[in-house]
């Protein structure tokens, strides 16, 4: 892991986006998270003290004093991520890569616009036991230190996934209203999550990224056992080559993640489902063109 | 029953339990990395993956099973199980006659030569045998012949009835049951055809010589003669001419001798001096038990006069085993390959 993660991202949203990518990504006029935060409020006269680059040369010209723009208190954006760093993020998407590794460049892309507009990003991830969380800061090696903790908190061996508790987690210790992105996988957040979801949504801008899981039955790869690493048991190759099989987890992995999306969309909350790595970044920025395009009616 | 070769038999199944135990021990390193998924705890309440799973189960036991089975079949198969049995091929060409005095005093021993006789049926291989009576006259039971169960039957049937002891039914001291005394009476008949006469013993012996067919064969020939030689009457032959005729037409003789009864020594000493002068044998003993060790004892003197090898006959018996194997080897392919 020589290369940092945060250049690894910016190197893969240049590559697969291309131009596409720096119309949303690049200048403050015209970032996807252009929002309260550039706010123009007033012009005050200068005090020392008052930074030299906030004044105001044309009203300056004008009056003869010099004269700052000061802008609303919100100066700078609050993201925060809420990363599901539980075992079940640590194996196989449904692409064929991993789970972590796409929630890693969904996490940097983020981290990646963040940088762009100096916003400062937040992190809330972990389990009950061993809760993980970084404050809001925005410089380039706290970006980097929060997609290495991401990455470094998910493992085979992390706490099952408990989606309500992070949520939980997430509305007691964001008391800031933050644009939050919540990144978990396809099962999440499940029906049961739907209030705490309305809650959140209340407090914050609350993004879902989904991240789709591998088929449990594999059926082209008999070569691999397939162990669940939640709950290890064998799946017989009887039950992984038949089609009856494949049929009925197909129709209910499809009402659960029509379940999900319902939610969701019920509560407008922008969300994805990607298939992994190969296609995270593609979705999202897909989605931030058109949550953008969105925000653009409104 | 007996397995020819037993150590490849434990040798397969050492292997098949040394091979089970390497797979045990490797079972998880045969594995290649797993595929590693998640939140696939739902496949537990799809009916279809359930029953699914319970097959592949039930397969595997039956797989597991059935290799087993297979293991034991091969190995049953490769020990080569097989009867044995001792067969004196020469000894077959042997022609008995049992030839016993049926007077009052000999019953204790003709119902033991009877019942060791019966008892030896089974063992017999194209052996010839024939019973013949003689009191004053003699009665052929049954000719020469290999119909063991015709044999077997008559020699039981005649061991019972013959169990009979007449002077002390007659004196009144034994009392038997009618039909015993009927079975008796028939068994006898024919065997007093001189009245007041008893055990013509030489008569009766030279009719037992009679009883030898196919002269002109190579055959083995002995008569097993049990007989107290208290004559009782005008015999036609005398002993020694009876023995002669014997000993001419190349017969053994087996004499037994249970012991005086009324007469003196004298009826011993002629009996054992006509047996030995015409090469027979004689064997005494007033315990009627120790017949079946006497005639066991002239079987084996006459064996080793026959210079016949007893020789072990091994016969495999493979097919139960081998479609056993059969079945199992199809049935661990069709269940495997069901079950890959």
């Amino acid at each position: 892991m020589a290369t940092s993660l945060l250049t690894r991202v910016k190197a893969r949203v240049d590559l697969h986006t291309g131009r596409r990518a720096r119309g949303i990504v690049q200048g403050r006029g015209r970032s996807v998270f252009k929002g309260s935060g550039e706010d123009f409020d007033d012009l005050k006269y200068y005090q020392p003290g008052d930074r030299i680059s906030d004044i105001d040369w044309k009203a300056t010209a004008r009056s003869g004093e010099p004269l700052i723009r000061q802008f609303n208190e919100e100066r700078v954006r609050h993201l925060s991520i809420v990363a599901d760093t539980s075992s079940a993020m640590a194996t196989l998407a449904a692409d064929g890569t991993s789970k972590r590794d796409a929630m890693v460049t969904a996490a940097g892309l983020v981290c990646f616009l963040a940088q762009n507009n100096g916003d400062l990003v937040g992190l809330v991830g972990g389990s009950e036991s061993r809760p993980v969380q970084l404050p809001s800061r925005s410089s380039d090696g706290h970006l980097e230190l929060l997609l290495r903790t991401v990455q470094q908190s998910t493992t085979a061996g992390s706490r099952p996934s408990d989606v309500s508790w992070l949520l939980e987690r997430a509305f007691r210790v964001t008391r800031r209203s933050t644009l939050m992105t919540i990144i978990t996988d396809e099962a999440h957040p499940g029906p049961e999550d739907h209030s705490l979801l309305r809650r959140l949504s209340t407090r914050h801008d609350v993004m879902v990224i989904r991240i789709g899981d591998a088929d449990p039955l594999q059926a082209g790869d008999l070569d691999h056992e397939v162990v669940d690493v939640e709950s290890p048991r064998e799946i017989s190759e009887l039950a992984r080559v038949s089609t009856k099989v494949a049929r009925d987890v197909e129709n209910y992995r499809r009402a659960r993640r029509e379940a999900t999306t319902e939610m969701l969309d019920s509560l407008h909350i922008t969300h994805l489902l990607t298939a992994g790595d190969s296609t995270v970044v593609d979705d999202m920025i897909a989605m931030l063109r058109e949550r953008e395009y969105r925000h653009a009616r409104a | 029953m007996v397995m020819t070769l037993w150590w490849v038999a434990c040798l397969l199944l050492v292997a098949g339990i040394v091979v089970w135990a390497i797979t045990f021990w490797n079972r998880r390193s045969m594995h290649r990395a797993p595929v590693l998924v998640a939140n696939s705890s739902f496949l537990e309440r799809i009916p279809s993956f359930v029953r699914s799973q319970r097959l592949a189960r039930v397969l595997r036991v039956v797989q597991v099973g059935v290799a087993v089975l297979g293991l034991l079949a091969a190995a049953l198969l490769s020990g080569r199980i097989a009867t044995e049995r001792v067969q004196t091929p020469e000894f077959a060409d042997r022609d008995i006659v049992l030839c016993l005095d049926v007077s009052g005093s000999m019953y204790e021993y003709d119902t033991e030569i009877l019942q060791t006789f019966a008892s030896m049926v089974d063992d017999f291989h194209g052996e010839r045998i024939a019973l013949s009576i003689f009191n004053s006259t003699s009665r052929t039971v049954f000719p020469l012949t290999d119909d063991y169960d015709l044999v077997e039957r008559e020699l039981s049937e005649g061991a019972e009835a013959i169990d009979f002891d007449e002077f002390g039914y007659r004196l009144g001291s034994r009392d038997y049951p009618q039909d015993k005394v009927e079975k008796y009476a028939d068994f006898v008949e024919g065997t007093r055809g001189l009245d007041d006469q008893a055990s013509i013993v030489p008569d009766g012996l030279a009719s037992c010589g009679q009883l030898f067919d196919h002269a002109e064969t190579d055959r083995s020939r002995s008569i097993i003669f049990a007989t107290d030689n208290e004559v009782n009457g005008d015999p036609i032959y005398s002993l020694d001419e009876a023995a002669k005729t014997i000993e001419d037409r190349d017969i053994d003789l087996y004499t037994f001798y249970p012991g005086a009864y009324e007469c003196s020594e004298e009826c011993f000493d002629e009996l054992q001096k006509v047996t030995e002068d015409h090469g027979g044998t004689l064997y005494q003993s007033s315990d009627p038990n120790a017949i079946p060790s006497i005639i066991r004892e002239i079987q084996q003197t006459q064996a080793q006069k026959m210079g016949a090898e007893p020789t072990l006959i091994r016969t495999d018996h493979p097919l139960f085993a081998f479609v056993l194997t059969l079945i199992a080897l199809a049935g661990v392919l069709i269940v495997g390959w069901r079950n890959r």
